[in-house]
């Protein structure tokens, strides 16, 4: 009997053996990897994964099992999070509007967007993807280098552009700031500013300072009958009740449903709350 | 000052485009809606949800049950009232689908899938509407890549009350569950010639032949008094102009169809301008049997045809032509199959099909020539041949009345009235031709003829068409059956909900169905078989060009009519045969 089971470690011993030297191996706890990269002056790769995707399970088996990923990852710290993890997980998903999975991110030790990867590929190609977004990423980097020096506002506005388009929020944010000081700027164009600053905030997770930058242009924007602008208001303040959590959100968009009597987004808005309302295990106060 | 201007604008495009990310984006991939099948429930009826889920291109939805413990299944919940029945929710099968790039099979929905729910009203449940809160679930992935779950409530009035009809607001496309069932690969072509063959047959019986029948029945007549050899080359000349016919149907076939065109089993008679100059052949003849007019053949070969024992060969090759004309727009048993069959195959294998149809359809005068001796079974001829001939004049002006109604149904009642006129022009002038006697006379009446003719064709191939066929079917009648157009998706969607849909493809340029018509349909019997079953009758009419019912016949391997369907809930349909009988519908019913 014991013999047998020793001949059965055995086996199963020599059958890890091949995952384990081929297969990467990740960190499963954001602020370590993040700590790490900083600490090695590594990027980090994450694998946004959720356990309904049957693209994220295929590619941890056909792909991350591979010699080929394990040695060209070894450049970053590698971490795996779950985005219906209620945390670390969700958030980098929000952070960088990453709906569809499987999603690799390529992050900066300081949490900035490098580059992405969507979808499932097989190893090779999939390797191929990581390399051409880390090309891109270095290009995009330097292009940053210079952009962000320039004075000029066209310049400017099309990094802050492209910053957020990325949903790179963290440094859209700073260039956008930077955009405010800048003494050209005339005062049509601040209000739009600071509505996309707020979104910045939104998908930083920094609610609270989105609100109340919100607010503030809200009240410029009725001032100045921006009709175009009050819509896109509109808008994030929607997103913003959909991506806080629990009560929080149950509030925001009972309070969507009372300042906007005669919104587009009711219908939207209305699903929200119910989904969110059946989600919770109690009723909110 | 200009230039920081044009920055400015710039600047306000570049920003207000950026805002699109913050757009509320919906990653819907699939749009649900909810329907109950029928208007209202009085208490202790059952009822049906129907939840429709319509899925967007390249993407596919797990099935119930998914393939994996960790997938998310398409699913439905209904939030009964308390005391309810638990409702029982039925989903269709799943598709197994391998993707791109990796070998996991997967169970999944793509296109429109129906998922039903099923429950009761209780007894004693008081009238009103009840709101039913109904969450559809499902998780969406394409080749690639996966999106979150999507949850989504609707909310269903069900009505409780007396008065309920089938809810005429289910419509829309529905998977068909595998009813495509084009004659496919599996028919042997052997099988399929052998299947022309009998059909070609079988046309010259049709109902739509047998106008036809007076011109071959006078020409076997008359072969009654000539010698076997003649009676042998007269026959052979028929089966020639049979086959030759239908070799440039092939032709016309290969030819429309490389050109994208419809293609079809007397397709042709959806142009008036076909069915006027037919008219105008059909006259012809007609004089020709009344004595008013000799059928001239071009002088070089009427003076060949003179000269031997070959005389009036070009007749029989004419009657032979005229006959597959006129069998065109008739169907018959086995021949829809096989031309089915052929319109989908390479241009070789069309020409084969058809040539076994010619054959098929020239089978008796092939006997005849062969056994030319058979002819002796015929009566003799004599003096009662000019009456038979009269008689069969007015069988062919008979159909003359039936083409202008065909006409009659194609362009408006002016242009008709013309047509109909020049009809009569043709008529007039060659009896004057017959009467006048001066060379100028005749050729001024031969050209006065030549002209009506000419009118007759160009009148039709300019006139106005005529009304819309549906609002023809939408008129009110008396008709024993109330015949709705033909809506393949609400077909389909009616059948999804438990409703048994009769589709009659008809067209009245169609003898066959025509006959089938007031034989088997429009009776007592069957309008009260429809009623006992709450049978919904749909009539497409085939006779201009639809390119929708051309699919529709084409999906079920068709491409003639008559053609008659069941569909029935949860089961394939039924295709009838083109000479639908009382006992094959009655039949159909009880094995429902």
């Amino acid at each position: 009997m014991r013999k047998s089971l020793g001949f059965l470690g055995c086996l199963l011993l020599v059958s890890a053996l091949p995952a384990v030297a081929d297969g990467a191996t990740w960190m499963h706890d954001a602020d370590q990897a993040f700590a790490a990269a900083q600490a090695g002056g590594k990027p980090v790769l994450v694998d946004l994964y959720a356990d309904w995707c049957v693209w994220c399970k295929t590619l941890d088996r056909d792909v991350f099992s591979t010699k080929l990923f394990a040695d060209y990852t070894e450049r970053f710290v590698r971490l795996r999070v779950d985005v219906d993890d209620q945390g670390e997980g969700a958030a980098l998903q929000r952070r960088y509007d990453a709906q569809e999975l499987p999603t690799m991110l390529i992050l900066t030790p300081r949490n900035s967007l490098i580059g992405r990867v969507v979808g499932y590929a097989p190893a090779e190609k999939f390797v191929d993807e990581l390399k051409q977004a880390m090309t891109d990423g270095e290009a995009f980097e330097k292009h940053y280098e210079e952009a962000s020096k320039s004075d000029d506002l066209l310049v400017l506005q099309h990094l802050a552009i492209e910053l957020h388009d990325r949903a790179d929020a963290s440094r859209a944010e700073g260039i956008y700031e930077k955009l405010l000081q800048h003494p050209n700027v005339p005062p049509g164009q601040r209000r739009w500013i600071g509505y996309l600053i707020a979104d910045c905030l939104r998908l930083e997770g920094n609610f609270d300072a989105a609100r109340d930058r919100m607010v503030e242009v809200r009240k410029e924007a009725e001032a100045k009958q921006d009709r175009e602008l009050l819509s896109r208001l509109e808008t994030l303040d929607l997103l913003l009740g959909r991506d806080l959590t629990g009560c929080d959100s149950v509030q925001a968009l009972h309070e969507f449903l009372d300042d906007y009597p005669q919104s587009d987004l009711r219908g939207q808005a209305l699903h929200l709350l119910k989904t969110r309302q059946r989600a919770l295990p109690h009723a909110c106060a | 000052m200009r230039f920081r201007s044009l920055c400015s604008v710039l600047g306000l495009l570049l920003l207000a485009g950026v805002a699109a990310r913050a757009q509320f984006q919906p990653l819907e991939k699939a749009g649900v809606d909810v329907r109950t099948d029928r208007t209202a429930y009085a208490p202790g009826e059952s009822f049906v949800l129907l939840a429709r889920f319509q899925i967007d291109q390249g993407w596919h939805v797990n099935a119930n049950p998914a393939s994996f413990d960790y997938l998310i299944p398409t699913q439905l919940e209904l939030d009964l009232p308390q005391g309810w029945p638990q409702a029982r929710v039925e989903y269709p099968a799943g598709e197994m689908r391998t993707f791109a790039f990796a070998d996991t099979r997967l169970s999944v929905y793509e296109g429109t899938i129906v998922v039903q729910a099923r429950s009761a009203v209780p007894a004693g449940t008081p009238e009103g509407v009840i709101t039913i809160p109904v969450t559809a679930t499902y998780q969406a992935c394409d080749n690639q890549r996966c999106l979150p779950p999507v949850s989504k409530t609707l909310d269903v009035q069900l009505r409780v009350g007396a008065g309920g009809r089938p809810n005429p607001a289910v419509t829309g496309p529905v998977a068909e569950g595998g009813s495509r069932r084009g004659v496919g690969v599996a028919a042997s072509l052997p099988l399929i010639l052998l299947l022309g063959l009998i059909g070609g047959l079988i046309l010259n019986v049709m109902p739509c032949v047998l106008p036809v029948l007076s011109i071959k029945l006078l020409g076997l007549v008359k072969g009654a008094g000539q010698s076997r050899g003649q009676v042998a080359a007269g026959a052979l000349m028929t089966s020639l102009g049979i086959l030759v016919s239908f070799w440039a149907l092939a032709i016309g076939a290969i030819v429309a169809r490389s050109a994208g065109g419809a293609v079809g089993w007397g397709v042709q008679f959806q142009q008036p301008i076909f069915v006027s100059g037919l008219a105008v052949v059909v006259t012809f003849f007609c004089l020709n049997l009344w004595g008013l007019f000799e059928i001239p053949l071009p002088a070089r070969l009427a003076r060949v045809a003179d000269k031997g024992p070959r005389s009036g060969m070009a007749g029989h090759f004419g009657s032979g032509l005229f006959a597959t004309l006129m069998a065109t727009p008739c169907s018959a048993p086995f021949l829809g199959t096989a031309i089915g069959f052929a319109l989908a195959q390479p241009a070789a294998t069309i020409l084969e099909v058809f040539t076994a149809v010619g054959l098929g359809m020239a089978l008796p005068y092939l006997l005849l020539a062969v056994a030319p001796g058979m002819v002796r079974l015929l009566p003799r001829p004599g003096a009662w041949m000019l009456r038979l001939k009269i008689v069969m004049g007015y069988l062919l002006a008979a159909t003359v009345v039936w083409l202008l109604y065909v006409l009659n149904h194609q362009i408006a009642a002016t242009p008709l009235a013309l047509v109909e006129l020049s009809l009569l022009g043709i008529a007039l002038f060659v009896w004057a031709r017959q009467e006048l006697h001066s060379r100028t006379g005749k050729w001024l009446a031969g050209l006065a003829v030549l002209a009506a003719a000419v009118c007759t064709i160009v009148v039709a191939a300019n006139a106005r068409p005529a009304e819309p066929v549906q609002s023809r079917l939408a008129e009110p009648s008396r008709r024993l059956i109330d015949w709705q157009p033909f809506d393949r998706a609400r077909a389909q969607q009616l059948a999804a909900d438990g409703r048994l849909v009769f589709v009659d493809v008809t067209a009245d340029w169609c003898f066959t169905c025509k006959v089938n018509e007031s034989l088997v349909l429009e009776t007592p019997e069957t309008a009260q078989l429809f009623e006992r079953h709450h049978v919904i009758p749909m009539r497409a009419d085939w006779t201009n060009r639809s390119d929708a019912i051309g699919r529709f016949l084409a999906d079920h391997g068709r491409y003639g009519i008559p053609f008659y369907m069941l569909y029935r809930p949860g089961r394939e349909p039924i295709v009838f045969s083109e000479l639908i009988t009382k006992q094959a519908l009655y039949g159909a019913f009880e094995s429902k």
